[in-house]
């Protein structure tokens, strides 16, 4: 072959350094290039060869060939698509062997792998169930349109005295607002009742809402099918029709289409089914979990026990909606019943005032401040790694592996295990959330309705893969920085030790800081559990059963219910086992209320102090049932019904006539109804009993309380009942029975031991407290690893210093101390750190503690003690190690 | 590509590439006299069409590609038909046979007098 003669030309053939070049890779366009000139380059001497002069050839080939550019660029597009799609598989194929190689690395190390995701998993699960649960009751509780503008909407005094009273706005003021005020779109009442339902004389409990026709709007849905109330329904009398919820319409008709005119009996009434709701319309609140049916809110319904929610309007501030409405009323002459004061409109986000708003709150900050720690833990584990694999790194790099592709490699690994973590977060926070809605307080149904927040679940996902990348660097940085200086050096130690060490004993700190933080909260919580469970209720709750039978108002009058409760009693006398039983209308820790004022008599009391007044009405026999110790006096006989005796409790004598025998005085009530002033009849006092709890476990006992006669002239919604058994008799079967046998419609009642029934009144608490128990004891344990894992590393890598000095003459002893104290010093400076935060933090938590300090030495002093010990314990394992360091291996290398 | 006869011709042409490098691997010019010698010089291939059709055919896996020395020591890219391409030849091959076919009947029968 020739060489071209003429330099500048274009088809000339390859130069042969270029052919190297192609070694690292090709070049589209000079391939191409190539290409066409040996075509042109053929073609040209096949014309030669025919004869032709050389520029005649070349010209007559280029004239052959034809547009040369259009052909060039045509292959260059070509060429270039398929590169891209080369290169993007490639990346594909580097990144799917670095996420294989990582997934075999963590398989490799399986405990570090399980720790490390157990670790992560649990702080993003614990997380995402517990700020799901505060979105769901307070944050976001109603899922209604515009739910930032909904607002419950109750009456209290704008100076408040002594217990916050507040009252619902009654159905004038509703009526008022719907028609004048400007400040709302919507007011919507509505009130929640047990009911027994019955088709085919099947009975069973259920929970009903009592709405009006514009709830379905209000809550933003559409019925499944039929129609909503009329408001010619909501007049008693009129109201015998029931809208089915979607649950109990599957339920107990199969779904049947045609349900729409059939009938469902409610408390033994006949109802006509008229409509089907949708599942997912709910009340803002409500104490059942679920409504299975609805039924109109009739306009006389008491006001207590019914809620009013209001939609503002866009724009409009809370407190001027509040004062728009309170001029309306004020306008109309509505007052408000049963009151002496003068009360102010108030709207309230739903689960403002929520009684667990604190605990959740508390539980919120515990559960982040144990994120925290786990991601701390996580990034120990991290950088411990990355000291471990140096030496594979070291390897890795010898061998050709770039910086960047370790550093890639280490992060990958990072990010999986993020990634991992965060899936098996949602795992935990799932089954998290079905824990808490099982050991939810019964006073907290709504928990049941708690659903994955996802914003929560993205913020924990995010804080993790930030642990994971942040530290994953770190480590990998630095890994790779060693492995680029040292190479395989073994057993040199660098600065960057120190550092990584340096930053390992910050995370302790802050780790025990946090975690005696949290144990003190626990302790503190655990101890006025502890003692509320302790103290003693005032009676004996040894063989003592609570229960309730609810008698359905349409079967059940005040003629009735007397007869009921006589055969009751007799009935139940004759169960052998029982020993005493009682009835009464409420039950400690419970009480009924009355709302006004006490005058005792003799005094200058012109006014009376309106307050709730608790009040139980109770047979002859209940002191002597509940074992129930009567200061002074003597309980009810059998004549009392009828006469105007009261037994009060300590306190109410004490606060009425201090230093005084009350036995014998007189007082009266008195309440404003309708803005008249009234007063009931005098009252003796015969007896004066022991203060018991009856606002639950945790309130102030000595509080008034009065008890009246039981009387079943005044018709009670439901009856209490105590028994007092023998030793080892459970009486539930056989009160059911006689239940049974006296009214087969009623639904069989629940019986509970006093114990029982005293300790439900603190569920709440003790539900803050297990969670934060649980919270806490995580806490402990993470911090514990974190800890053993930093001095436990420290003594390996210090392991030649360790052998030095021994053979310098250091005894183990010397040795241990040494250990053992470096990880007491970063558990003692994280301690008083967390002590001291938690001195002032606390504060936070004193309305869930009563009858301990917020600053509780003891409390404390224990939660000290144990972070201490278990900080010891952490210690000791690399203690033993470093003691047993042969000095002769330790100093001829690893 | 709007113009169907376009098509129908570059179909034309993949077709008569693969039938040529069924024989053995070629190089682009060595296609391109292969073609002309068989039709004796009546169907010239465009060769400005040649070697993007070559690129496509490579791209779409029915012919592979490596760079090579000729008979006379030059290097060249040269070209051979894959499994893909044989697979596909033979369908082309089918249906141009019976496209070919039906034209030609087509252009050969004569009307019947009714």
């Amino acid at each position: 072959m020739r060489a071209s003669r003429d330099p500048d030309q274009t088809h000339s053939s390859t130069p042969a350094w270029r052919r190297y070049l192609r070694f690292w890779g090709t070049s589209v366009g000079e391939d191409v290039d190539d290409e066409l000139a040996f075509h042109l380059e053929m073609r040209e001497r096949d014309y030669r060869a025919r004869g032709l002069a050389d520029d005649d050839a070349r010209r007559a080939a280029d004239r052959r060939f034809g547009d040369r550019r259009a052909a060039r660029s045509a292959c260059l597009a070509v060429g270039h698509r398929v590169q891209r799609r080369v290169s993007r598989a490639n990346t594909i194929d580097a990144l799917g062997q670095d996420v294989r190689y990582g997934l075999r690395t963590l398989a490799r190390q399986k405990g570090w792998t399980i720790v490390a995701l157990l670790t992560l998993s649990l702080g993003i699960g614990a997380t995402t169930a517990v700020f799901s649960v505060l979105d769901s009751l307070i944050l976001r509780p109603v899922r209604y349109p515009g739910a930032d503008r909904i607002a419950r909407i109750w009456r209290s005094d704008p100076v408040p005295q002594g217990p916050t009273l507040s009252v619902e706005p009654n159905a004038a003021m509703i009526d008022a607002w719907r028609r004048y005020a400007r400040s709302i779109e919507a007011a919507e009442p509505f009130q929640t009742r047990d009911v027994a339902i019955s088709t085919d004389g099947d009975a069973s409990e259920a929970h009903a809402g009592l709405i009006e026709g514009g709830f379905p709007r209000f809550a933003g849905v559409k019925l499944l099918s039929g129609r909503t109330f009329l408001p010619s329904e909501l007049v008693r009398g009129n109201d015998r029709v029931a809208i089915l919820s979607e649950g109990l319409w599957r339920q107990r008709f199969s779904g049947d289409p045609a349900v729409l005119g059939k009938r469902i009996n409610v408390d033994d009434a006949s109802y006509t089914i008229i409509g089907v709701a949708p599942g997912d319309m709910r009340l803002p609140s409500s104490r059942a979990s679920r409504t299975d049916l609805w039924l109109p809110l009739t306009r006389d319904t008491i006001d207590f026990g019914r809620s009013t929610i209001v939609r503002v309007r866009p724009g409009v501030r809370f407190d001027a909606a509040a004062r728009e409405l309170d001029s309306i009323i004020a306008r109309a002459g509505i007052r408000d019943r049963a009151t002496t004061r003068h009360f102010a409109s108030e709207l309230v986000r739903p689960g403002q005032y929520l009684g667990f708003r604190t605990s959740l709150f508390l539980l919120s900050g515990a559960v982040a401040l144990l994120l925290l720690v786990a991601c701390a833990n996580v990034a120990h584990l991290l950088l411990a790694r990355g000291a471990a694999r140096e030496r594979e790194l070291a390897v890795r790099s010898a061998l050709g592996a770039g910086r960047s592709r370790l550093i890639r490699q280490l992060l990958t690994e990072s990010l999986i295990l993020a990634g991992l973590g965060c899936a098996l977060g949602f795992a935990f926070a799932v089954g998290g959330i079905r824990l808490l809605v099982f050991l939810r307080p019964p006073n907290l149904a709504e928990l049941a309705a708690t659903q994955i927040d996802g914003a929560t679940l993205g913020a924990a996902i995010v804080i993790a893969l930030i642990t994971g990348v942040a530290f994953g660097i770190t480590a990998a940085t630095h890994g790779a920085r060693r492995a680029g200086i040292d190479a395989l050096r073994i057993g040199a130690r660098s600065a960057n030790d120190r550092r990584a060490q340096r930053v390992r004993s910050m995370l302790v700190v802050t780790e025990m800081a946090v975690s005696s933080m949290l144990l003190v909260g626990a302790v503190l919580l655990t101890r006025s559990v502890v003692r509320l469970q302790r103290s003693d209720p005032g009676f004996a709750t040894r063989n003592l059963y609570f229960t309730e039978i609810e008698l359905p108002r349409s079967r059940y009058s005040a003629g009735t219910e007397g007869p009921f409760v006589d055969a009751l009693t007799r009935n139940v006398k004759l169960i052998p086992g029982i020993v005493s039983v009682s009835v009464s209308s409420s039950l400690p820790p419970n009480s009924g209320f009355l709302m006004g004022g006490i005058e005792p008599e003799g005094s200058a009391a012109t006014e009376l102090a309106p307050n709730f007044i608790a009040m139980n009405g109770v047979q002859p026999n209940y002191f002597t049932t509940l074992r129930l110790p009567l200061r002074y006096g003597a309980a009810f006989d059998s004549t009392s019904g009828r006469s105007s005796h009261i037994i009060i409790n300590e306190g109410l004598a004490k606060k009425l006539w201090p230093g005084q025998n009350a036995i014998g005085k007189r007082m009266r009530f008195g309440h404003r109804r309708e803005g008249r002033e009234q007063s009931g009849s005098w009252s003796t006092v015969v007896g004066v009993a022991s203060d018991i709890p009856f606002l639950g476990l945790t309130n102030d006992r000595s509080e008034p309380l009065v008890y009246v006669p039981f009387s079943t002239t005044d018709q009670h919604p439901e009856i209490s009942i105590s028994l007092r058994t023998i030793d080892g008799f459970e009486p539930t079967t056989a009160f059911r029975q006689v239940v049974k046998q006296l009214d087969a419609k009623l639904p069989p009642p629940a019986v509970a031991s006093a114990g029982a029934a005293l300790a439900e009144s603190i569920a709440t608490e003790r539900f803050t407290m297990t969670l934060l128990a649980i919270f806490a004891g995580l806490a402990v344990v993470l911090s514990a690893l974190g800890l053993y894992g930093v001095i436990s590393d420290g003594v390996a890598q210090r392991t030649r210093e360790i052998g030095i000095r021994i053979a310098l003459g250091a005894t183990p002893r010397n040795i241990a101390g040494a250990v053992v104290l470096r990880g007491l010093v970063l558990s003692i400076v994280g301690l008083a750190l967390g002590l001291a935060a938690a001195g002032w933090g606390t504060r936070i938590i004193r309305t869930l503690l009563h009858g301990v300090s917020t600053t509780d030495p003891l409390s404390f002093a224990a939660a000290a003690t144990l972070l201490f010990g278990v900080s010891l314990l952490a210690c000791t394992i690399p203690m033993r190690r470093a003691m047993r360091v042969d000095p002769v291996i330790a100093m001829r290398g690893e | 590509m709007t113009d169907p006869s376009l098509d129908f011709l570059r179909g034309t042409l993949d077709l008569m590439i693969l039938k040529t490098l069924s024989w053995s691997p070629a190089h682009g010019y060595g296609i391109a006299r292969w073609i002309e010698d068989c039709t004796d010089d009546t169907l010239q291939v465009e060769e400005g069409s040649l070697y993007p059709a070559l690129h496509r055919l490579e791209e779409r896996g029915l012919i592979a590609a490596e760079w090579g020395i000729t008979e006379n020591n030059r290097r060249a890219k040269f070209y051979r038909l894959t499994t893909a391409g044989k697979k596909q030849l033979r369908a082309s091959h089918d249906y141009w046979s019976r496209f070919a076919g039906a034209v030609s009947k087509v252009l050969e029968t004569e009307p019947h007098t009714a």
